[in-house]
């Protein structure tokens, strides 16, 4: 059997799947969906606006390429993500937003194989052995909700989620050092393109304190290669800095001192509520030391306790999970689509813990809040930000994935032979 | 048969989406408030010593922030709005900022004028005529009118998520010595066009002057109590689920 053959013929079993049949038409429907709102309504207020318009001033007129005046809303990533952006600035802007989006499409393929992938790479061995529920859990990612607006918008979250989930692979499935400096750069790739996976860089570590043995290992070499890998890409974007310092100036203007941080709007993280309530109460603050307060604490405790985590097998994953979160905790903006990037990890936590813990029961809870409700939060948000002005709910679900994460990683082996 | 549906299904969308690209048109700006609306506004926090400092002693002599000072009230009336191709005009009476009861007698006369499309402003605009340095009030859709408009440096328009003019000007940018020292403002509107929220920073995010727009719509009130015994519940439910567990595993 040749390999089109093959794959003509999983299709069709994967046709079988009633769920997965919903999910694959409910994901394409998002797609017409945002292709027909974008020609009625959208044309002319969203995020692809931004990012077709960063390509045309990198080539042309780079030195303002943080000159905020040139966008409709402002472009805060590095500048080298504006390479990414180069191909589709050239095209007709309508014709740019639907091959784009069409990326997003395939890429939600792509990112499905790669979970399931991954999936069969680490799934807990007291899983049931058939895919069905492998099938239910993408199924459920597909029909996400998030997806809607990362559509509508003409977001890029699914290209991070995409090279995310490729570095993990490649991580979990090869331990050469080529593999793991290779694996290392597309993680690096992700962050030039949106840094949402900047946080990853510390989980990429391989330390350990053992608490009972008082030992500390560390596997440097390894840990090495890995933060090299994943920096070099960043680096690249420091050249660009240096050789046109005005770019540098409005980079940091634009993501920490400038006046959007400090407006009012319904991000969930932990920062942008403390800012919120002090922007709602007159209360002076400077928004840098509270991004840098809540760093510290939530980024200080999630290293330590996956430093002193009580198990070794797959737990990248969590490093993972506590990178993204971390981020979505932290960072000023935390969008609904921005849950494109954490929900797959999330599937990926689900099959890798034991069958019945009791730990999935959080994770569970929040995956499905992330896919379905959330976006109903932001609704509520508009109808009570002039008395209210919190989006906490999503806020309450990303810390009580991050409990669970860290109860998981602290559970003694007893503990956790008991819940397998 | 089925193969004709799915070929008819996506002809037909690619007809629907193709009669969308020929139908997109231009935004038309309107007037958002209504004739005889009233337009009250409260001020929250006026610190006088810094206002002095910053736009000099007579800061509060004239225009929109005469009198101005803490738990005063402006209203406006709406006499008449008038629409035409080229303009958009708002003519309201206003009570000046007080701190009595009752309005008694309008204090004046007087109206906003905007082009009714943003793009026919030439020039790169600012509003440095206005006291306040932000329009009251705005011509609506209000995110994608001020989108629209070419303001100068000072001003950056964030209609992400609520229409937001943040204003950003540095000591002597206006004229010698005004303002004496760097400000910030954010000005909020409302889907009516209207400023719901205007505060006036100086240096460290300190607010020197806070305005809001005095009316609260019916829905708030309902919808927070709502999700308040949404989250109590929630939270009772779990509590009990949990003991339930607790007390069938012993």
């Amino acid at each position: 059997m040749n390999l089109s053959s093959k794959i003509i013929q999983r299709i069709k079993e994967l046709w079988e799947h009633k769920i997965f049949r919903y999910a694959i038409i409910l994901n394409v429907f998002y797609f017409i969906l945002s292709i027909i709102l974008f020609f009625a309504y959208y044309q002319e207020k969203n995020d692809f606006i931004i990012f077709y318009k960063v390509g045309n001033i990198f080539i042309n007129d780079i030195e303002n390429l943080y000159n905020q005046t040139e966008y409709l809303w402002d472009f805060r990533y590095l500048p080298l993500s504006a390479l990414f952006f180069i191909p589709f600035s050239i095209l007709n802007f309508q014709v740019a937003f639907v091959i784009f989006n069409f990326c997003n499409l395939i890429l939600n393929f792509l990112i499905c194989i790669i979970l399931y992938k991954i999936i069969m790479l680490i799934r807990n061995e007291n899983h049931e052995k058939d895919d069905k529920r492998i099938i239910l859990y993408i199924s459920i990612y597909l029909m996400g909700l998030p997806h809607v607006l990362n559509y509508i918008y003409g977001q890029i979250n699914l290209y991070i989620t995409f090279f995310i989930l490729l570095s993990l692979y490649i991580f979990l499935k090869y331990d050469e050092f080529k593999w793991q400096l290779i694996g290392s750069i597309f993680l690096g790739i992700s962050i030039i393109i949106k840094p949402t996976a900047f946080f990853l860089i510390p989980f990429l570590i391989i330390l350990n304190f053992d608490l009972e043995r008082k030992k500390l290992s560390f596997n440097f070499y390894k840990s090495a290669i890995r933060i090299i890998g994943v920096i070099i890409p960043v680096l690249l974007n420091f050249i660009v800095f240096l050789l046109y310092p005005t770019i540098w100036e409005g980079f940091l203007d634009t993501n920490f001192t400038g006046s959007n941080p400090i407006a009012l709007n319904f991000s969930f993280s932990i920062t942008k509520l403390i800012t919120n309530f002090c922007y709602f109460y007159n209360i002076p603050f400077n928004q840098i030391f509270v991004l840098l307060g809540v760093i510290g604490i939530l980024g200080g405790l999630g290293f330590i306790i996956f430093i002193i985590k009580r198990f070794e097998k797959d737990s990248i994953i969590y490093g993972y999970a506590f990178g993204i979160i971390i981020m979505l905790l932290v960072y000023f903006d935390s969008w609904d689509h921005h849950l494109l990037n954490l929900t797959p990890i999330l599937i990926l936590i689900i099959f890798n813990l034991p069958r019945e813990s009791k730990i999935t029961g959080s994770i569970k809870l929040s995956l499905f809040f992330f896919s379905f409700f959330d976006l109903a939060f932001v609704g509520i948000w508009y109808l009570i930000y002039p008395l209210f002005p919190y989006n906490f709910t999503p806020t309450f679900f990303l810390i009580l994935t991050f409990y669970g994460i860290s109860k998981y990683c602290m559970l003694k082996q007893h503990n956790r032979k008991k819940e397998v | 048969m089925k193969k004709k549906v799915v070929v008819l299904s996506f002809s037909f969308l690619f007809l629907l989406v193709c009669s969308l690209i020929s139908n997109v048109y231009a935004n038309e700006y309107s007037i958002g408030v209504k004739s005889e609306q009233e337009l009250i506004w409260k001020c929250n926090v006026c610190n006088q010593i810094e206002m002095d400092n910053i736009f000099g002693e007579d800061w509060d002599n004239s225009g929109i922030f005469k009198n101005l000072s803490k738990g005063k009230k402006m209203k406006w009336e709406i006499v008449n709005i008038e629409v035409n191709e080229t303009t958009v005009k708002l003519n309201f009476s206003i009570w000046g900022w007080t701190s009595r009861n009752t309005w008694g007698v309008k204090d004046n006369d007087s109206q906003i004028i905007f082009f009714s499309n943003p793009i026919d402003y030439t020039q790169e605009l600012n509003f440095s005529s206005y006291t306040s340095l932000v329009p009251f009030w705005f011509p609506v859709p209000v995110g994608e009118y001020m989108g629209g408009l070419s303001l100068n440096e000072w001003y950056d328009v964030d209609n992400r998520v609520l229409p937001t003019l943040n204003v950003e000007i540095e000591e002597n940018a206006i004229l010698p010595g005004f303002p004496s020292k760097d400000i910030k403002i954010i000005a909020i509107y409302n889907d009516q066009g209207i400023l719901n929220s205007y505060k006036l920073y100086t240096k460290g995010n300190v607010v020197i002057l806070d305005i809001v727009f005095d009316f609260l719509p019916i829905y708030v009130i309902p919808t927070l109590i709502g999700l308040m015994c949404f989250f109590v519940l929630s939270i009772i439910i779990f509590v009990i689920k949990k003991r339930k567990t607790r007390i069938f595993s012993e």
